[in-house]
């Protein structure tokens, strides 16, 4: 038997229902968009379910599906994100470029060892964490990037910002994230 | 040669590999040339991995986290997907 006969629309909930819940939730970071969106994913998969080959595994199948509702989502949620024109330079200067735009002082380095962190299985409830509590205006653009890799065009088309901000919010982003995670990691 | 403020923006923008070769190549000797750059590429770089790793944990389903359907929203897709099928 393949995938498609050993599928019960009616199992799903229980069998795939807090997946699917963790990687909506992690891409939107907001409870209420995450469950309508594995709700509609298991409505679209009914609907969708004659057309299922049963080549892939039930799950990533309708990880699939969750994918399009979250980029729509991302999509009709997203607002014009406002970038100050000073702040590119702000963070070029916090990287210390000084005179003739030689930096002067080293970037600030991790506070643990990042590739000792990435093998322990811990480490990712705290990336999780972290993740999901990126500020929305910056969250967005970062999902679409290093979750969902969008190329640079196609984000700021969807999310209506100029190419020459992208890296301030990306670079916003990253910054959040390194200090959620030197906060909330401690090195066993 | 380019200067590092451009280095910069463009690390923070793209990821490296996604760049034109005729933008790489000034970067890779700029890196390689320039402690302080060779320094933020290298942070943005582990930054990329740790998305990476993070997406094989997650296709495997083994990351651990506190996030779940509630029992509300679960009766609520359940009578939806009754209605449905």
């Amino acid at each position: 038997m393949n995938n498609k006969e050993l599928t019960n629309p009616e199992d799903w909930i229980a069998e795939h229902g807090d997946y699917l819940m963790q990687f909506a939730f992690v891409r939107l970071r907001n409870r209420a968009a995450a469950e309508d969106a594995v709700q509609e994913t298991f409505l679209a998969g009914i609907k969708a379910l004659d057309r299922y080959d049963g080549k892939t595994p039930v799950r990533y199948w309708l990880r699939g599906i969750l994918r399009h509702k979250v980029v729509d989502y991302i999509r009709k949620a997203s607002r014009e994100i406002a970038v100050d024109e000073t702040e590119g330079k702000e963070i070029l200067d916090s990287l210390k470029f000084k005179a003739f735009g030689i930096p002067t002082q080293h970037p600030p380095e991790w506070k643990f060892d990042p590739e000792f962190a990435y093998k322990q299985k811990e480490f990712w409830e705290v990336f999780y964490g972290c993740m999901s509590h990126l500020k929305d205006s910056m969250g967005q653009a970062f999902t679409l990037r290093e979750l969902e890799g969008w190329s640079t065009e196609e984000i700021c088309k969807e999310l209506k910002l100029k190419p020459n901000n992208l890296w301030v919010v990306l670079h916003r982003a990253r910054t959040q994230l390194k200090s959620c995670l030197e906060a909330n990691w401690i090195t066993p | 040669m380019i200067a590092c403020k451009q280095v910069a923006k463009a690390l923070a923008n793209h990821r490296y590999y996604e760049l034109p070769w005729w933008r790489r190549i000034p970067m890779f000797i700029h890196i390689k040339l320039c402690v302080m750059c060779g320094e933020y590429h290298s942070q943005v770089v582990t930054m990329q991995k740790g998305m990476r790793d993070y997406l094989e944990h997650e296709e495997a389903g083994d990351v651990e986290t506190h996030i779940h359907l509630s029992e509300k929203a679960k009766q609520r897709i359940q009578d939806a997907m009754k209605k449905e099928s």
